[in-house]
């Protein structure tokens, strides 16, 4: 990290937006991270964070069409950017690092006091 | 495919709070995942989690910003508003001015009503503390039922319930010279006659708020001997020259003194109900006037008692201690006559404007009545202004619809709109209110003369006052704005553009318009019917036969500073007097009295028949007269005669019939052989009985009068004949002059001066006639300008009806229909308004002229023909015009 700063929360929309190529939106987007993490996501906490990284540069949006589905409200696609990928990849160096550096005897838990 | 929408409450928040670069996006998102959920979970659940989604997009990032997203250009809009509003102005100069005409006057005449109000309002306020100071009132109850009730206590009074009872801060005693009349006389021997002397304590000027312009307040009445001037007065006697330490000798019997000048009063600042021309120390009367310290001074009540009570005091309780102090000391007095006293506080600044009870002579008084009519005389004035301003401004804005469509096909917002209504509406007002408040201060000097505020009241130092009108005007004007944006905005652009707006023209559907006119009709015919009834009861009260003949008397005062030279002297002037003036044939009676009609009584009191227990003492009024007097003034006998030259001072009296049927007798035949008790004083002999007269002005009712001897005149009356009136007027004075020196000689015709009793209502009905003729006004000015603008909508109809062969008089007929129903239904709304208010009025008097169908039928028949002026002058210039002239028009 240090030059990226991510929250937990960042990472994983950006991850998702990564799997999602071509198709990231926001109900996609949601329904993804909620199928895979088992989670919750509220819109607004999701466009938040959107908001928040296109701004910092790892995403651009464009504007798709609009469906009666919606309706008539238009898409807003995402991709990652140059950026954003060099963001999770330096994200998951570090988790990387720091994981293979715990010593198997963390992992004993029943011999711990 | 088929979606439902989520509630459109939520969606509609959402949009609001919602950053609009954001907006449609995360709508689109919404809405996808509410068709999922009403699939998977049915209508409640997805309602529910469409709301928490809501709630959930309530974050600071996600929100629009709040300077606007927009930037708009405000001057820019201004500007054009502005333009717009000039330049319509510019087109439709007639429209506006008559519009703007209408506003500045009302606008105008209701700030000078309400100037008159508020100053009424405030008199006495401005004493120190007057929110604690009153006056202390009596009330004589006999078995619990009201006697009388009187602003006069004894002399004593004051002191014992000051001093013995608790919460007193101060006592002012005061004594107004009502009845008698003083010279006061120069070092020059100017003389100056006044009958408004106040003789006060000392503590007078700490008490009331009268700044001294020369003296000071503790040293200005601290002897017998000094008077205060107020700054009239000591221009008056003094001119130029410094009036302090100067002698002033006054002349009045046995007030007469000599004193210093030791204070001069500045020039009055605020109204007071307080009336006088000097003060003199309270001490000099008493010294010279024996009766008020018998009985240890709770013998007489002429005194106005004022006290400043402490804070916090509770002024019943006070009150009905004070009732068990006086009642017992009294006791003996008040047992024999079976009465008991109660006494109430009275708030300096309420007096004013108290209605007239016996003893306020000596005071000056206003009329509540005639502030409430003004106050909503006045409102109604601008109501009518606004109904006008309104029904011309809507009449126009019709007109305006092009406009509107052009602006919206062009893509403005409803916002702006409504902006440029507003805006109009505001300037207008604004200019209005500018040239109303112009008009206003000019005309103020003026009004103030009408009206008798000597003061420097101004009403702009009201500040409240002046922050309700403007707050009242942009209200109004932000109001009549948005109605008049209402009917041009709101339908849609392409039916505006043509035939709508013909088809506003009838009146038949927009009854807004129609019950806003019916009211200004109502308020036009309320206002005449006012301003008549006004002016039929002054007309009555001067015209209603008084039961005697006031032509050709004159009136002279009586002599006063002669009183000094001895009485003997005294009696002798008189008899060369009356001796030498019989003798020119045009001079027919003389008689000496000490009130002529008009001028009240000497005294009033309880007088009862001879035999009878002091509880059947009734009030009467006592005048003094001599031998001549009943045929000088023509009276009537019921029974006996008039007094002997002879006959001793005090010996005998006459009474009038309502004394007859007061004092209980039967005939006129049966008193004759009766007397009468004064107050338990003086027993006097019933010689004659006259017929009732109007002694007093045709407000009062006809009290009980006894008329007893003495041969000392506050007056002479001289009836003359009307030939060679000016060579008779020159002897009555220069005789007048010859025998009394030291006198100031004032004379008056007696029915010049009966009359001046009517000069507030005189003043009254000017005012309220200035009102309805201002309304009337205003209400045909806009009544013009309405059928104008009517007619111009119709003129294609009008052509039609032409070309079928329609004669002038059926045009007129279908054209005025509608306006004579508005007018009859106003009618019928204002007649028992109208009889209802003459009632109430009319109940003040005792005398009335009575409520007459003429009440009625003129106002109505005024309105009726101005507005049918108005209706012809209109038609005859529609009707005239060739129909072909009004079909092209397509």
């Amino acid at each position: 990290m240090g030059k990226y700063q991510l929250g937990e929360f960042e990472e994983i929309v950006l991850l998702t937006v990564g799997v999602l190529f071509g198709d990231a939106y926001g109900v996609s987007i949601k329904l993804t991270i909620e199928e895979r993490l088992h989670r919750k996501v509220s819109v607004g906490a999701l466009q938040s964070a959107l908001k928040r990284l296109e701004k910092k540069g790892y995403l651009s949006s464009s504007q798709g069409a609009s469906s009666s589905k919606r309706g008539g409200r238009p898409k807003r696609y995402f991709q990652l950017t140059a950026s954003g990928k060099n963001a999770i990849e330096s994200a998951r160096e570090v988790r990387n690092q720091l994981y293979s550096e715990i010593p198997k005897i963390a992992f004993n838990l029943k011999s711990i006091m | 495919m088929k979606i439902s929408y989520p509630p459109q409450w939520l969606i509609r928040f959402f949009r609001w709070f919602c950053a609009p670069e954001l907006m449609p996006f995360i709508e689109g998102d919404l809405i996808e995942i509410y068709q999922q959920h009403l699939k998977d979970k049915g209508r409640w659940r997805a309602n529910w989690l469409f709301l928490g989604e809501i709630i959930k997009l309530l974050r600071p990032s996600l929100m629009r910003s709040l300077e606007g997203n927009t930037r708009l250009n405000y001057y820019g809009i201004i500007k054009h508003f502005f333009l717009v509003t000039v330049r319509g102005f510019k087109k439709e100069k007639s429209y506006v001015s008559i519009n703007l005409l209408g506003l500045t006057l009302s606008l105008c005449v209701s700030l000078l009503m309400w100037h008159y109000v508020r100053h009424e309002k405030s008199v006495d306020g401005h004493h120190h503390n007057s929110s604690n100071k009153y006056r202390i009132n009596y009330s004589y109850l006999k078995d619990g039922e009201l006697i009388t009730k009187s602003n006069h206590a004894t002399y004593a009074m004051g002191p014992m319930v000051s001093s013995t009872l608790a919460g007193f801060e101060n006592m002012v005693r005061v004594r107004p010279l009502f009845t008698d009349e003083l010279v006061a006389i120069s070092n020059d021997e100017k003389q100056f006659s006044s009958r408004s002397v106040y003789y006060v304590e000392a503590t007078f000027l700490d008490f009331f708020n009268y700044p001294l312009e020369k003296g000071t307040s503790s040293e200005a009445l601290s002897s017998p001997n000094n008077i205060v001037l107020t700054h009239e007065s000591a221009h008056k006697f003094f001119g130029d020259t410094d009036p302090m330490g100067q002698p002033l000798h006054v002349s009045g019997g046995s007030l007469t003194g000599d004193f210093i000048v030791s204070g001069v009063l500045a020039e009055e600042e605020f109204g007071t109900h307080l009336d006088f021309d000097y003060l003199i120390p309270i001490e000099f009367m008493l010294s010279h006037y024996g009766l008020y310290v018998r009985n240890d001074g709770w013998f007489w009540d002429n005194f106005f008692t004022y006290v400043e009570l402490s804070e916090n005091v509770d002024a019943g309780n006070l009150s009905i201690r004070m009732d068990t102090l006086i009642n017992q000391r009294l006791a003996d007095n008040l047992k024999a006559t079976n009465q008991t006293i109660q006494t109430g506080f009275q708030p300096i600044a309420d007096i004013y404007l108290d209605p007239f009870i016996a003893g306020d002579g000596g005071l000056k008084k206003g009329s509540p009545t005639d502030l409430t009519i003004f106050s909503i005389a006045a409102i109604f004035l601008l109501i009518i202004a606004a109904i006008n301003y309104v029904n011309l401004a809507s009449g126009r804005a019709i007109t305006k619809r092009l406009e509107v469509s052009l602006k919206k096909v062009i893509g403005a917002s409803k916002r702006q709109l409504i902006g440029q209504f507003v805006f109009e509406s505001f300037i207008f007002n604004v200019i209005a209110l500018i040239l109303g408040l112009f008009l206003f201060y000019f005309l103020i000097p003026s009004f103030n003369s009408i009206v008798r505020i000597d003061s420097s009241f101004h009403l702009i130092f009201d500040l409240k006052f002046c922050g309700m009108l403007l707050a009242g005007v942009g209200l109004a004007s932000l109001f009549i704005g948005f109605y008049l944006a209402f009917i041009s905005v709101k339908t849609g652009q392409l039916a505006l553009s043509k035939s709508n707006v013909q088809s506003s023209g009838r009146m038949k559907g927009n009854w807004l318009k129609k019950s806003l006119l019916i009211f200004q009709f109502m308020i036009a015919i309320m206002l005449v019917a006012g301003t008549w009834l006004v002016y039929q009861q002054i007309h009555f009260m001067k015209n209603h036969q008084l039961g005697i003949s006031m032509e050709q008397l004159l009136i002279v005062n009586g002599p006063i500073a002669v009183l000094e030279e001895g009485r003997d002297v005294m009696k002798m002037k008189q008899e060369t007097l009356r001796n030498e003036l019989l003798t020119y044939p045009s001079i027919e009676a003389i008689s000496g009295t000490s009130n002529v009609p008009g001028t009240g009584e000497i005294w009033y009191g309880g007088v009862r028949k001879l035999g009878d227990p002091r509880e059947k003492e009734v009030l009467t009024q006592a005048i003094l007269v001599d031998a001549a007097f009943t045929d000088a003034y023509a009276f009537e006998f019921l029974g006996g005669g008039p007094f002997h030259k002879n006959m001793a001072d005090y010996e005998a009296v006459i009474i009038n019939e309502s004394a007859l049927k007061a004092f209980g007798f039967q005939a006129p035949q049966e008193a004759l052989k009766h007397s009468v008790v004064m107050e338990n004083m003086d027993t006097l002999k019933i010689h004659g009985v006259v017929k009732d007269v109007h002694w007093n002005s045709l407000q009062e009712p006809i009290h009980p009068v006894i008329f007893g001897i003495n041969d000392y005149p506050r007056f002479y009356t001289f009836k003359i004949a009307t030939e060679n009136l000016s060579t008779t007027l020159e002897t009555i004075e220069t005789t007048y002059r010859k025998l009394y020196p030291k006198d100031a000689y004032h004379s008056f015709f007696l029915d010049d001066d009966f009359n001046q009793h009517y000069e507030s209502e005189q003043r009254f009905g000017l005012l309220f006639g200035l009102l309805a003729g201002i309304a009337i006004l205003i209400s045909s000015l806009g009544l013009f300008a309405l059928i104008a603008f009517s007619l111009s909508r119709k003129v294609k109809e009008i052509g039609i009806r032409k070309a079928l062969g329609a004669t002038a008089s059926q045009l007129f007929q279908f054209i005025s229909k509608e306006y004579f129903y508005v007018f009859m239904i106003a009618l019928v709304l204002a007649i028992p308004i109208i009889y209802i208010a003459a009632n109430r009025w009319l109940e003040s008097y005792a005398f009335s002229v009575g409520i007459r169908l003429d009440l009625f039928i003129i106002p109505a028949t005024l309105v009726a023909l101005i507005t049918f002026l108005m209706v012809t002058k209109k038609i005859l210039s529609s009707v005239h015009t060739s129909p072909v002239e009004q079909l092209r028009n397509e």
